[in-house]
């Protein structure tokens, strides 16, 4: 899932245990996962599916997953994987780790049963991985701004990649923010600093695997920035486990609060990033962006109910809105087609506007 | 305005529609009961038919499951016969348990589509996650939105409650009633959620297709003892969090567990999020225990022809098995 396996290494390797990294996603991947994932699970559940049975051919023989409790399927896709696994003999450790503030107990066994005395490194690994998680995030917000700026094509992407086996290679919080440090004077030298006239500001929201895998998302932000797009996108890793993981201490709150935003659209939780989505698009309204890009997975049901509400979102708040529902028949070519037409009708509005 | 709208209004005092769609068939003897006490008519939409069908895949959005669209369907088939029309947020209906994420936002979906067509939706919010207390103040509140005091509301909750029980056990005494006829089919066991197995509309007529390929019966989740159902969806290695599906899923076991069924017939629809869990547990299960299973997937574009042909495929394949085993 995008550069979290960074932060997972990390966490893993400071514990003491050995991690197989699966190779990058590929065709590969994708038909291993759709071979024997059901047939209308979501792309995320056979894209994982797929990667641990690489992983299992590299040589692993402990998955690590998280559950969940609904209403999202991925709370029950642990029980699934496993029982795939199981029926292909491939005879691993499957555990489990439920979410803190549903299943405090079950994350309590399953995390003594998986380190033992090792319990006492917990801090040290979180330490570093959350340093790991900030400096991706950094590095990748900062590469959205810079891609339509760069010289030369693919000269962000190219920085991009390599500040983040450098994140990985660090092994101290002092290497980290120095890999940091050298991405961005390395991309200060490759890119102009002012945007063009041209340039479109585009959000994204919707599904978080959808959103972070590059694979799944055919490298969608990448695509928008060649385009001329400066990507903002506020759901990532850091994000994420701030909300979902320790929701107390970095409690959205006030203007900023996506949940708050979507009333009246989505006055409910729907699982999933459902009402995130409802809720960043608002937000990106309100902070003038040019149009939003909302990602699923095909059959996602959080997100088909933030899809069937956001064209009032673009009523109202005048916002347009692409709903890309991506699966792994998706190909490449039409979906270049459509972001293309996307930015051409987001900079007519501006000039329009500008008028 | 139809016959029955006008008849319903006649009565005099508000009157209430409700969409003969997803919780209606879960809950239509509560409904009943709920609102004869509170002295609301009730104006039901037909039974699904073709334009309610299509009225509804206009309506929602694309990507959406069938019963859900059908659902957009019936409220759009109430428009213009009365000004409220119920559709609540079911959020959890047992205690750590969800109901489907389309449910959870279905008033959100469904509300533009009723400001323009000037119906009022009567939206109560149900979320018994943490405990009972919700449905208390649920009722109160859809009492409130018809002007009733929240007294009346208690009372009629009282009565609701033993409606719908009583009516879940004549179900269940129902079915054991049908007594085997002389030349004895395959039984079939039918699984999926109420309002496909229920609505004859949008299941294209199955049980009529099983009976005619020559089903002697056919038993469903609402002829099985819910308590013995609950305790088989216990024994999984995770319990299911999603209510309608853990039942199903406890169904399906139970009837393996008992050797009930010859077959075991699963209908969803296309799309359907925590059916694409079920129907990989259920066939799972059932391939350990050496019983036939089918997957039924329905969506707007399926036809009947080819629904009849697989059911009858499925029973002459059951009828060679039995007679392999004799």
């Amino acid at each position: 899932m995008g550069d979290f396996w960074v932060v997972l290494r990390a966490v893993i390797d400071e514990l003491g245990m050995d991690c197989v990294v699966p190779p990058p996603s590929s065709a590969k991947t994708v038909s291993l996962g759709t071979r024997w994932a059901p047939e209308t699970a979501c792309y995320p559940l056979k894209l994982c599916l797929g990667n641990m049975l690489e992983a299992i051919d590299k040589g692993a023989d402990a998955v690590l997953m998280a559950g969940g409790s609904g209403p999202c399927r991925f709370g029950y896709y642990a029980q699934v994987e496993r029982q795939i696994l199981s029926d292909l003999n491939k005879h691993v450790h499957f555990h489990v780790l439920e979410p803190p503030q549903t299943h405090p107990r079950e994350l309590a066994s399953s995390l003594v049963a998986l380190l033992g005395r090792r319990m006492a490194r917990i801090p040290r690994a979180l330490t570093v991985g959350w340093e790991k998680a900030l400096a991706c995030d950094d590095v990748l917000a900062k590469s959205h701004l810079l891609r339509p700026r760069e010289d030369r094509p693919g000269a962000t992407t190219r920085l991009h990649t390599s500040a983040i086996r450098a994140i990985d290679e660090a092994s101290t919080v002092r290497e980290v923010r120095r890999a940091v440090k050298a991405f961005t004077e390395d991309a200060c030298v490759h890119t102009r600093p002012q945007g063009g006239p041209r340039e479109v500001h585009i959000g994204i929201v919707g599904e978080i695997f959808m959103i972070m895998d590059q694979f799944a998302n055919l490298g969608i932000e990448e695509k928008l920035g060649r385009l001329g797009a400066v990507v903002h996108r506020k759901i990532t890793i850091t994000d994420w486990i701030r909300t979902h993981l320790f929701p107390w201490p970095w409690k959205h709150t006030g203007s900023d609060d996506p949940r708050a935003s979507a009333h009246p659209y989505l006055n409910h939780f729907v699982g999933g990033d459902g009402i995130e989505s409802v809720g960043y698009t608002v937000l990106g309204a309100r902070e003038k962006l040019d149009g939003m890009v909302h990602l699923l997975p095909f059959t996602c049901m959080p997100e088909i109910v933030a899809k069937s509400v956001l064209p009032q979102v673009t009523e109202d708040m005048g916002i347009p809105v692409l709903s890309l529902s991506l699966d792994e028949h998706t190909g490449e070519a039409g979906l270049v087609t459509r972001l293309e037409a996307f930015v051409d009708l987001l900079r007519a509005r501006r000039e329009v506007a500008c008028r | 305005m139809t016959l029955a709208g006008v008849a319903a209004r006649r009565q005099g005092g508000p009157v209430i529609g409700i969409p003969r769609a997803l919780f209606f068939y879960e809950y239509e003897a509560f409904l009943r009961a709920f609102f004869r006490s509170l002295e609301v008519s009730v104006l039901l939409s037909p039974p699904t038919n073709t334009s309610i069908l299509d009225a509804g895949t206009k309506l929602c959005v694309d990507e959406c499951c069938l019963p859900v669209k059908v659902f957009f369907g019936h409220v759009a088939a109430l428009s213009g016969q009365c000004e409220c029309v119920l559709v609540p947020r079911l959020v959890s209906v047992a205690r750590r348990e969800y109901t489907c994420p389309k449910l959870l936002g279905l008033p959100d979906m469904l509300r533009e589509q009723a400001r323009l067509s000037g119906q009022r939706i009567i939206d109560v919010t149900l979320d018994m996650y943490r405990g009972r207390t919700s449905l208390l103040r649920a009722s109160v509140e859809a009492a409130r939105q018809v002007g009733r005091r929240p007294a009346q509301a208690l009372h009629a909750l009282g009565l609701a409650l033993t409606a719908m029980s009583r009516s879940r056990a004549q179900a269940q005494e129902a079915s054991h009633l049908e007594t085997p006829r002389k030349n004895p089919g395959p039984v079939i066991g039918l699984l999926g959620h109420s309002y496909l197995v229920g609505d004859s509309g949008l299941n294209l007529r199955l049980e009529t297709h099983l009976e005619r390929a020559g089903a002697t019966q056919v038993i469903t989740e609402t002829g099985l003892n819910a308590v013995e159902v609950e305790r088989e969806a216990a024994t999984l290695p995770k319990p299911l969090f999603w209510t309608y599906e853990k039942a199903t899923v406890g169904g399906a076991l139970l009837m393996l567990k008992r050797h009930v069924a010859d077959g075991i017939i699963q209908l969803a629809s296309f799309g359907c999020g925590p059916d694409s869990m079920t129907s990989s547990i259920i066939e799972w299960h059932c391939r350990r225990a050496g019983v036939p299973y089918m997957l039924l997937t329905v969506d707007e574009h399926t036809g009947e022809a080819g629904l009849e042909t697989r059911v009858q495929a499925f029973l002459d394949m059951l009828e060679w098995r039995k007679k392999e085993a004799r």
